[in-house]
């Protein structure tokens, strides 16, 4: 009786977003690219933030991680950690939670170390900034660290420098640094993109230890939908700085509610695209002013385009349980006209 | 069938400084591999394997060591220079990266004459060079007008299109494509996927598709050989090799193939291959692939084994002493 209790209590969010928006300077002042986005990310668990290039997903786990460029901004809505909302932070908390309980790992592992320090300096520094651990506690901790994320001999490889490295075992390294603080979020952002698809996979798999281990949760950002499929609890698909879809990873791919998320799960040849004589390639590109779009911002390449699409853009909605999309036809599966026929 | 393009045994070693010793980086160990006229062969393997090596030296952008070309039954490797390239010519190639691939200042329509300057007595007409550059811009779905901008005025996917474009103008019979969609994005990605085997399918190519991603070349090859530190360790139909892979290496490359464990319980993928590739600087004795199998015996540390043909299965061969059941 109580074990159902507790197995049924209410899962905690970690991070909220509530009306994102993100914006970057343009030739006439600031634009809008990311346009007011909902988002949660559940405790021990991977959220997998999909899109292509340009489509804002990028922008959003920078603005979470407090690390955007220089003239970029969050002009709007909330990110909200633990009941805290970062906005209104001061910079000196804010920069205490990067890299403390917020972790970032991105793609290029060669920018993201520095060349001319040892490795176990770099992840020894994390700890100094972090941690009131003393400089033996921190010398052990960095070997365990680096245990952790699975550098063989991890006693003589702290004293290695990053070019002595391959990139898994950067990545790796990266992780590492990342991990240091105990963060109780890790953002990957693209952070397996330039590995082999093997090496990949172990990367993919340390970051699912670390979430059922460890207690983490994970944001998972890649232009990939094989690989969210693989690995992720849920899934928020991005479109042109909007979130068009998101739900349980198992129930989007199963019955994908947004034309955009079946084009793209169509596209991919990993997705059993393989078999098949032509890909059902989405034609056109993404809009060049993603900011200022009439009707539905999919519309110009939907298939499935009707009249309405070009007038009336579609509010992102519960369509199924916990499942949401941003389609006028998602009740239908995307499909207009599918409840008739 | 013939094979249009077969390579023999080919080698080439990099001479490279390290530590303050010279040494021998052998990118190609021997590869062997065998493309069917209008078929496409595609090569897979991790980073260091030697298949952008291998594209490369079939386009002599770099000089085998040994070996043999053979394009129609003749061994270009053979030949004198000027014998040489007016065969291999009718072996192009698409680069990987569209951006770099493309002379930032030279306006599309130069891009495209530019294989005409190189190669004056092909197409002396100026009249007939402008039709074939405007019908194959036709062919890759590119608008005329786009022959008067500049490479940066274009998207990735146009600009990959200009690329294979200009592989085309001089009506080639072998298409290399090294990674040629590796740098766009998914739904670009299958468009410049489709395009490629509607062209194969109309003008006949024989395609050598080299890929890092096991699913894009499952897609686009009929054949598919397998590399590991500059040998082939298997060859087969592409069908075969997905649906029962023999080399253990090819099953850990398979099982780390985004997709192939989609929604899984566990939520994670498989790892079947841990740790990264051995140096090519310093391969392992024996089999190369041996410190990553979960098969090796001592045997594997001992003898090299040979790619030899399976029994009663055309084209298939496999490079190991223990391979897995054929099924």
């Amino acid at each position: 009786m109580t074990e159902a209790l507790v197995a049924k209590a209410p899962e905690t969010v970690r991070l909220a977003l509530k009306g994102l928006e993100v914006s970057v300077p343009g030739e006439d002042g600031m634009r809008r690219a990311v346009l007011g986005i909902d988002l949660e990310v559940r405790e021990r668990t991977i959220l997998g933030l999909v899109g292509e290039s340009g489509s804002g997903k990028s922008l959003t786990v920078r603005a979470i991680a407090g690390i955007l460029d220089p003239g970029v901004e969050v002009t709007g809505g909330e990110i909200e950690f633990e009941g805290d909302d970062l906005r209104r932070l001061t910079n000196a908390e804010r920069r205490s939670l990067s890299g403390g309980k917020i972790g970032i790992v991105f793609q290029d592992s060669m920018a993201g170390l520095n060349p001319v320090q040892r490795i176990g300096a770099q992840i020894e520094e994390s700890l100094l900034l972090h941690t009131d651990l003393g400089k033996r506690q921190r010398r052990e901790r960095v070997v365990e660290l680096l245990r952790r994320v699975g550098v063989p001999a991890p006693e003589s490889r702290a004293k290695a420098y990053p070019h002595e490295f391959s990139g898994g075992m950067r990545q790796r390294a990266l992780i590492a640094v990342a991990i240091a603080a105990s963060p109780e979020l890790l953002i990957a952002d693209e952070a397996t993109t330039a590995l082999d698809t093997t090496v990949q996979a172990q990367v993919v798999a340390l970051i699912r230890d670390l979430v059922d281990d460890d207690g983490l949760s994970a944001i998972f950002v890649t232009h990939d939908l094989a690989l969210v499929a693989e690995c992720a609890d849920d899934v928020a698909v991005m479109y042109a700085g909007r979130i068009v879809e998101r739900g349980p990873c198992d129930q989007v791919f199963t019955s994908p509610k947004h034309p955009y998320t079946r084009a793209l799960m169509g596209a991919n040849p990993g997705l059993g695209g393989a078999d098949r004589k032509r890909l059902p390639a989405i034609a056109g590109s993404v809009p060049s002013d993603v900011e200022h779009v009439v009707g539905c911002v999919f519309a110009s390449r939907c298939p499935m385009v009707e009249d309405r699409c070009l007038h009336e853009a579609p509010a992102l909605r519960e369509v199924a349980s916990n499942q949401w999309a941003a389609c006028h036809y998602a009740e239908e599966g995307g499909f207009p006209g599918a409840s008739q026929a | 069938m013939p094979a249009k393009l077969e390579v023999t045994d080919l080698r080439k070693t990099f001479r490279v400084h390290e530590g303050g010793r010279r040494r021998g980086l052998q990118a190609l160990a021997g590869v062997d591999l065998s493309i069917a006229a209008g078929t496409t062969l595609g090569v897979v393997g991790e980073s260091g394997c030697g298949k952008s090596t291998l594209a490369r030296t079939i386009m002599f952008l770099e000089q085998a060591d040994s070996g043999k070309i053979t394009l129609d039954g003749v061994d270009l490797l053979s030949l004198s220079n000027r014998d040489r390239k007016s065969r291999s010519r009718r072996i192009q190639m698409v680069f990987q990266d569209p951006y770099s691939s493309l002379n930032s200042r030279l306006r599309i329509r130069d891009i495209m004459m530019e294989p005409f300057s190189a190669n004056p007595d092909i197409e002396p007409d100026p009249a007939a060079r402008t039709k074939i550059v405007a019908d194959l811009m036709e062919k890759v779905s590119l608008p005329q007008h786009v022959l008067d901008w500049y490479p940066s005025q274009l998207s990735g996917g146009q600009r990959q299109r200009v690329g294979i474009a200009r592989a085309l103008v001089l009506e080639p019979e072998v298409l290399v494509c090294d990674e040629a969609v590796s740098a766009l994005d998914v739904s670009v990605q299958a468009q410049v996927l489709n395009l490629l085997r509607d062209l194969q399918d109309e003008m006949n190519l024989s395609v050598l598709f080299i890929s890092h991603d096991v699913s894009v070349v499952e897609f686009m090859a009929q054949d598919i050989t397998v590399m590991y530190l500059g040998r082939v360790v298997e060859t087969a139909h592409a069908k075969e090799v997905v649906r029962a892979p023999l080399h253990p290496y090819t099953h850990g490359l398979l099982e780390a193939s985004p997709g192939r464990h989609a929604l899984n319980n566990e939520k994670r993928p498989r790892v079947e291959l841990r740790g990264d590739p051995p140096s090519p600087l310093d391969p392992p004795s024996g089999c190369p692939f041996r410190t990553r199998c979960p098969r090796a015996q001592d045997l594997c540390a001992e003898i090299p084994p040979p790619l030899a043909p399976i029994e009663g299965v055309p084209l298939r061969q496999v490079a190991c002493h223990f391979p897995l059941e054929v099924s």
